[in-house]
């Protein structure tokens, strides 16, 4: 008796979120596969032309696909070391509790919480090329040779954006490690100490390897975050990902051609393309952390 | 107690909801009983065919809110408003750099405004063919007085009408004519006088940027700022034909017809003509560096005189205008100019059937009809598809005078290269490489390249 | 001894010196634009660094007159409330089942919605909007907000899981003995116990909510119904570089914010370092 009414019970539970997500969000995953077959020239008009592959091989030819590649992938990298690695010795010195630590907390986390819109904005004005913080800075101090358009100057530009999202996000991570780092247990510490460690000791040899768990669990939600990271570039290019496609990412181009170029087809290919990915790495996520977890 | 606890939150989340709903309605609850209060008082002769029934219009143009261009619109707006209580006007206009955007975006989504301006040509082509501009012959034919008042082709021009797509998809409603504005102030300053060939523009840029101004100040970030000057390079070089040549690909636009431009504009960025880093430069940084005396020159169009001759700019009375230069071995294109077409206002193919036909129909004909344009010419110094019988007294201003005077004497003109393009994405393509080029990512070769590529991959 | 000390003196300045460096490269940004919104453009662009010369409030007064910034707070204020009381609801009531019960399907529903986790909302932005249309969801806050709901549910019902998987069995199993009905053991034993959790997340989902911006921009048309995100980029864009009335603008869709978040930083971040390190 007990198991059927739960089972109903359990059905009733799961229903609301199964319901919404299933049409909200899985329906539009499958359209969007479904409509990558097909070459459309948008909702108004309802030409749809069955055409293959064509759309998947149209945007392997175009460069601009690759470049917004390489800019994911310079993002993953740059971004998760820049991140994990800041995080984690912020995290660090605020375990010690000197005097100030819940003043530092505060304002640590504090960029994660502003609107990233916002955000952007404030850059931009920082970066200007010409009334920007940075150069008047840099100018005043001497080192006017270092400035330049930050924004939009091939060789910085990207990274620059990378850079930013790191800056908002760090206090964050900073804090998920903190929780962890306080958990050592103090006996290691001491011991530790007894043993004549050094601070650099401590941190590599203990520390560190403690807390691989959790700079594991960070480092997919890193990846998470920049993979949803649209809001951010184009602000910061005022919405042309460019100059002349520099600053693509993946989501950027599905909304360049689907909404700017027409290119619904292709658009919807490189969607399915960015979904491919993504779900890849939700399967290698739930595999490393569930089993774990079951583990445990 | 745990009984009240989940009825509590239950009634939070419907509180929550229901307010969330009210609040829509409230919205346009307030927007619209506003604009009771202030039009109840009004003649209630004035239109016979007005009906109590609500109605909202969705409108487009492409001046910012705070642009001085959009004094004339609010005046028109407001006059429309009076004659027509019962709607409700949507004002969705935004700034010419981000227009382009949102009319592609609203395209895509069939999501176009009611009554919109646009440019006509490659970029809104796909969309005119799947149907989604509303064709305003019947309009036209209905109202023959309105029909009437138009310049001898202004109705056929090529951003109101396709060769192969019959119908009439935009009203005539700005002509563009491009130019240069200069600061006298600081051309005296420098000891330079208004160039008449590309040979003079260069050394009096030279001079400009010796003494420690950015001489001609474009905002390359904004694409179409160095498209604009491509265009018009274009038209001097080869002769305003050639954006029919490059449409019907007896062109190429990696051929040296316009390879060689793209080096011209290759050569005055590394001069240093066009300042430190233009393509960090936006248009909004542009029209405010030059009104804070930053620069000596900036191209730009009629329809900005507003902006820098107006009560609100600091250099109102240092503003002075020259022709776009020609080429010293090319005198024969000396007056081949970049402008003429023009922004027109299109209906979307949306309304037809419903309640907002007529009114769309109403306030298309109140902006492009004699009496709106001349609040145009008015205030914004624009140049008007039909025919004004009192332009003179409307033109007051010198520089006005000027513009209106190159364009007269114009023996060719056209607007973007890729006005007669079938690519719909031609446009944004073209900005973007010009965008490029100026941000040293591309050669003069590599542009002409990346465009026919273009057109390459959207032939499949 | 005395050496041992002067040792640790030094290395704590350098501590309290990168914590400092952090601080104000977080800080002066912050800083630097909020006090650039109380100068005028001349003020600014010639006296960048210092206070302003005369401190003006005329930017803050155009935003709310001419812009009317109010209205797209509201709007933002509704969404992102409601998002979070659905959102809240909804996933708590999924992953109580998925973590404290076992049945055959388990596992394929936990599968199931490990499928969306990574995958971002404008990789689908056309359905969506064609769903959209479908429905009349534009101008609605009301899709906006399902649309929101939908994506995050596999991120909260992922972190939820796992923390109320964590909650000992015999909290549950007293509960029962007790006479309480699956919905009581639920509403009156399990949700209680993660308050914490849900505390925090129903932050984390409330700033998701209220800084979105592409779906918001391509769904909300009327600038009576935009959000503060789109309100803001569409202000930005339309200026003549008018920095420091940027400035004010950047403050304000900012304030409620930072206010909500010193009111309930301790929640936060208790919150988030149980749910992460836990899970």
């Amino acid at each position: 008796m007990k198991s059927k009414q739960n089972f109903k019970n359990i059905i009733l539970y799961l229903l609301p979120a199964l319901l919404l997500y299933s049409i909200f969000e899985l329906y539009p995953m499958i359209q969007a596969v479904f409509l990558s077959f097909y070459k459309w020239n948008g909702i108004g008009g309802a030409n749809l032309k069955f055409v293959g592959f064509n759309n998947f091989i149209s945007i392997f030819q175009d460069k601009v696909f690759w470049m917004s590649i390489k800019n994911l992938g310079i993002f993953l990298v740059l971004g998760i070391v820049s991140v994990i690695t800041i995080s984690f010795f912020l995290a660090y010195l605020l375990s010690l509790e000197l005097k100030g630590t819940k003043f530092f907390k505060v304002t640590f986390f504090l960029p994660v919480v502003l609107s990233v819109t916002a955000v952007s904005l404030m850059w931009k004005m920082i970066l200007d090329n010409n009334y920007g913080l940075l150069n008047t800075l840099l100018t005043n101090i001497g080192l006017g040779n270092l400035a330049r358009a930050w924004l939009t100057d091939p060789s910085v530009c990207f990274i620059v954006i990378v850079l930013i999202n790191s800056w908002i996000f760090i206090g964050y991570y900073t804090i998920i490690m903190l929780a962890q780092i306080i958990s050592i247990p103090k006996e290691i510490f001491e011991s530790l100490n007894m043993d004549g460690a050094g601070e650099f000791t401590t941190i590599f040899k203990a520390v560190l390897p403690l807390s691989w768990d959790v700079i594991g669990i960070c480092i997919v939600l890193v990846t998470a975050n920049i993979m949803k990271a649209f809001d951010l570039v184009y602000v910061l290019t005022s919405g042309s990902f460019g100059p002349s496609d520099i600053n693509q990412i993946p989501v950027g181009l599905i909304y360049y051609k689907s909404f700017i170029s027409d290119q619904f087809g292709q658009g919807s290919a490189l969607s399915t393309i960015v979904m491919i990915l993504g779900i890849s790495l939700s399967a290698v996520m739930y595999f490393k952390i569930f089993q774990k977890a079951d583990n445990n | 107690m745990f009984k009240i606890k989940k009825a509590i939150s239950l009634m939070v989340v419907i509180a929550v909801v229901v307010s969330m709903m009210g609040m829509t309605g409230c919205a346009e609850k307030v927007t619209s009983s506003t604009d009771q209060t202030t039009t109840s008082t009004s003649n209630s002769t004035v239109q016979d065919k007005a009906s109590t029934e609500k109605v909202d219009l969705r409108f487009a143009l492409s001046f910012a809110a705070a642009d001085p261009q959009n004094k004339a619109a609010e005046v028109l707006l407001e006059q429309f408003k009076k004659e027509n209580p019962n709607v409700t006007i949507q004002n969705e206009s935004t700034s010419s750099s981000r227009y382009h955007d949102k009319l592609k975006t609203e395209i895509a989504s069939d999501m176009l405004p009611d009554v919109f301006a646009n440019w006509g040509g490659s970029e809104v082509r796909g969309a005119v063919s799947a149907g989604s501009f509303l064709d305003l012959t019947t309009l036209l034919n209905e109202n023959p007085t309105f029909k009437n008042d138009f310049l001898p082709g202004a109705l056929s021009g090529p951003d109101v009408t396709y060769e192969d797509l019959p119908g009439q998809w935009g009203m005539p409603f700005m002509s563009i004519v491009t130019g240069f504005f200069y600061n006298k102030a600081i051309f005296e300053q420098v000891g330079v006088t208004p160039p008449e060939t590309i040979e003079d523009l260069i050394v009096v840029a030279q001079k400009l940027k010796d003494s420690g101004t950015i001489p001609w100040v474009v905002g390359g970030k904004d694409g179409w700022r160095i498209e604009h000057i491509y265009s018009a390079l274009m038209y001097k070089y080869n002769g305003a034909g050639i954006a029919k040549d490059l449409a019907s690909r007896k062109v190429k636009y990696s051929d040296p017809q316009s390879v060689e431009v793209f080096k011209v504009i290759e050569n005055l960025r590394d001069l240093g003509v066009f300042g430190p880093n233009p393509a960090s430069v936006d248009f909004a940084m542009e029209q405010n560096l030059f009104q804070n005396g930053k620069t000596g020159m900036d191209f730009l169009m009629n329809a900005y005189i507003e902006n820098y001759m107006g009560a609100a700019s600091p250099i109102a009375k240092d503003v002075g205008y020259f022709a776009f230069p020609y080429f010293k071995d090319k005198p024969q294109y000396k007056d081949e100019i970049m402008g003429g077409g023009s922004m027109c206002l299109s209906i979307s193919a949306n309304v037809k059937g419903t309640n907002r036909e007529q009114y769309a129909n109403k306030l298309i004909m109140k902006f492009s009809g004699k009496a709106g344009l001349s609040e145009f010419v008015k205030i914004n110094a624009l140049i008007p598809p039909v025919k004004l019988d009192n332009m003179e007294e409307l033109t007051t201003n010198e520089v006005q005078k000027q513009f209106t005077a190159t364009f007269e004497k114009a023996t060719g003109n056209c607007l973007d290269i890729t006005l007669y393009d079938q690519v719909s994405s031609m446009l944004t393509k073209t900005r973007s490489v010009c965008t490029g080029l100026l941000n040293k990512q591309l050669t003069a070769e590599q542009a002409g390249q990346e465009l026919d590529n273009e057109i390459e991959t959207n032939k499949k | 001894m005395k050496s041992l000390r002067v040792r640790l003196n030094y290395t704590t300045i350098i501590k309290y010196f990168l914590l400092l460096v952090w601080t104000i490269i977080t800080l002066y940004p912050l800083i630097f634009t909020v006090v650039s919104s109380l100068k005028t453009q001349n003020d600014m662009f010639s006296n960048l660094f210092g206070l302003p010369k005369a401190i003006i409030f005329d930017n803050y007064i155009k935003l709310f007159t001419q812009i009317k910034m109010g209205r797209n707070i509201i709007n933002s204020l509704i969404v992102s409330t409601c998002t979070v009381a659905l959102q809240m609801t909804i996933s708590s009531a999924a992953a109580f089942v998925l973590a404290r019960f076992n049945f055959r399907i388990k596992t394929g529903v936990r599968v199931f919605f490990m499928f969306g986790l990574l995958v971002p909302i404008q990789s689908v932005m056309v359905p969506v909007a064609m769903i959209a249309k479908q429905v009349n969801g534009y101008n609605s806050l009301l899709f906006l907000t399902v649309i929101y709901t939908a994506f995050q549910l596999p991120y909260y019902i992922f972190i939820l899981t796992g923390f109320m998987k964590n909650i000992p069995k015999e909290i549950e199993e007293s509960a029962v003995i007790d006479g309480a009905s699956f919905h009581r053991v639920f509403i009156n034993f399990i949700v209680p116990l993660s308050i914490p959790s849900i505390a925090s997340l129903s932050i984390l989902s409330f700033f998701s909510a209220w800084n979105e911006l592409l779906l918001a921009l391509i769904l909300l048309k009327k600038d009576t119904t935009r959000t503060v995100s789109v309100a803001l980029l569409t202000f930005a864009g339309d200026m003549f570089a008018d920095y420091p009335g940027l400035c004010a603008a950047v403050v304000v869709t900012v304030i409620p914010t930072v206010i909500i978040y010193i009111l309930l930083q301790k929640n936060i971040v208790q919150g988030i370092a149980a749910g992460a390190v836990k899970g």
